[in-house]
């Protein structure tokens, strides 16, 4: 096995047992970039020079003995809207294309202090909105990875790197992590620091991270949020949502999270059908005009100054966003909380809740990154999610399940992504397109 | 919206707009028409609701 096929938690005991150095996993993950960036186009820009000299430290660090933490040695791919000291942040967008941050965003100063090697940026979608960027899906090059982590899903699934950072506003860490069948995981809201992140919507931000495992998921979760936790995989009881989902999702989608939800009864887990709360139909307009009413706010004077600077989706939401009158953004405000009070007793009645992680299979397209809608409410809300990869299409292309839990309950989140992982037995080995 | 719209940013950009504003203002007449109560209070960020 060549060492970019390694999980974290694989290369992390190598490291550890002195079998392997960061060195020479630098080297095999930049080999697989050299020779899938060319397809892929996951990266928009690279970091060799920094990240050969981190891991030849770190290298030594470890021949003395030396392990600062599980991702020492790591090489974790970067979001190309958090903030990296001297390098290049874009932000997906030509406002920003010779921007040059003087601070780490504080994920990746903690990621640096704690051993990780970061290669370079991946690739966004314009200002982590709805504007494509360039990057193609692994497991068929002509359909999206999905957005607007575009860049970090397609560098983790291909093993370009073993887990990368994202972030989520409406859908974009669970939707690519599906499109390009690996796990993605989005915290409770706050919970990881968007310090140094560029933010698009502020109260629906989420910073997440894509990992070809539950387990490696727990890692970047214990690392950056400085906190131990120690799931216990066991059959968790799943609150499956009907109702919107089911009348919403394509075809394809729902049967194989059928499916899935018969593999998971079979294995133990108890599933009990529940109903969406009363709240549930005005979330995605709340959600919406939260959205744009911040995005404007946040680029208010650039917009003024040179709207022709924003890519056409993006100025839409700042142009029309900009119009929404202030009762509206503080009654969609006031809709979230009545949700969030009403989720949190639907998970009164189950472990986490069971959907499908996006309304389609990846889209045979670049122009569009799919629909967010089956995972803005959980970002509206703040509760944590995650996919895990339940299957695949007639067509070849990932499918994935979302679980979501309680604020703070990582936990028992991981403990039944964990479980389900081990029964649904997805391949776990880089794609190569 | 629109009118507003053609008033700030012109005829040709509002037209662009068009079907975004129109997606906009029926989320507006959407989150209007849900029935809150006194104790449904405004909320900061997600955290205050968490």
């Amino acid at each position: 096995m060549e060492p970019h096929e390694l999980t974290v938690a694989e290369a992390s005991q190598l490291i550890r047992e002195g079998k392997l150095t960061p060195t020479r996993l630098l080297d095999s993950i930049l080999k697989r970039i050299d020779a899938l960036e060319p397809t892929l186009e996951a990266w928009v820009t690279m970091d060799r020079e920094r990240a050969l000299s981190d891991a030849e430290a770190l290298t030594r660090e470890a021949q003395e003995g030396s392990i600062r933490s599980p991702v020492h040695g790591i090489p974790v791919g970067i979001k190309d809207i958090y903030f990296t000291q001297g390098l290049r942040t874009t932000m997906g967008s030509p406002i920003y294309a010779d921007h040059i941050p003087e601070y780490d965003a504080e994920t990746v100063a903690i990621l640096r202090d704690a051993g990780a090697v970061i290669p370079g940026k991946t690739e966004t979608t314009e200002f982590a909105a709805y504007d494509p960027a360039p990057t193609r899906n692994p497991w068929n090059t002509e359909h999206t990875p999905g957005g607007s982590s575009s860049g970090s899903a397609a560098a983790v699934s291909s093993g370009m790197c073993p887990t990368a950072l994202g972030s989520q506003t409406g859908g974009s860490v669970i939707r690519p992590a599906a499109f390009c069948g690996v796990v993605g995981f989005k915290p409770t809201y706050d919970l990881i620091s968007r310090l140094g992140v560029f933010p698009l919507a502020w109260s629906l931000d989420h910073v997440g991270f894509f990992t070809r495992t539950v387990e490696d998921a727990t890692i970047l979760l214990n690392v950056l949020s400085g906190v131990e936790h120690r799931p216990d995989p066991e059959p968790p009881k799943l609150g499956l949502l009907r109702g919107y989902y089911e009348k919403t999702a394509d075809e394809s989608v729902w049967e194989g999270l059928m499916d899935a939800a018969d593999r998971l009864e079979d294995g133990g887990a108890e599933v009990v059908e529940l109903r969406l709360p009363r709240s549930f139909e005005y979330v995605h307009p709340a959600h919406s005009i939260i959205f744009a009413t911040e995005a404007a706010s946040v680029h208010e004077e650039g917009f003024r100054k040179n709207p022709e600077s924003y890519k056409p989706k993006m100025r839409s939401h700042v142009a029309g966003g900009l119009l929404i009158p202030s009762p509206a953004y503080l009654r969609a405000k006031r809709i979230r909380g009545v949700f969030a009070m009403e989720a949190r007793d639907l998970l009164g009645e189950a472990d986490c809740l069971l959907t499908p992680s996006s309304v389609t299979p990846a889209l045979r397209s670049l122009k569009s990154t799919g629909d967010p809608a089956f995972n803005a409410p959980w970002s509206f809300c703040g509760f944590p999610s995650i996919t895990v990869p339940c299957g695949l299409t007639g067509d070849g292309l990932p499918l994935g399940l979302q679980l979501t839990g309680l604020p703070y309950g990582e936990e028992g989140l991981l403990s039944a992504a964990g479980w389900c992982e081990r029964i649904l037995d997805f391949p776990k080995g880089p794609r190569t397109p | 919206m629109l009118r507003t719209a053609e008033e700030r940013y012109g005829q040709e950009e509002a037209e662009r707009l068009k079907p975004f504003l129109g997606r906009l203002s029926e989320a507006i007449r959407k989150v209007q028409a849900f029935e809150l109560e006194p104790g449904d209070e405004p909320s900061g960020d997600p955290g205050e609701d968490l």
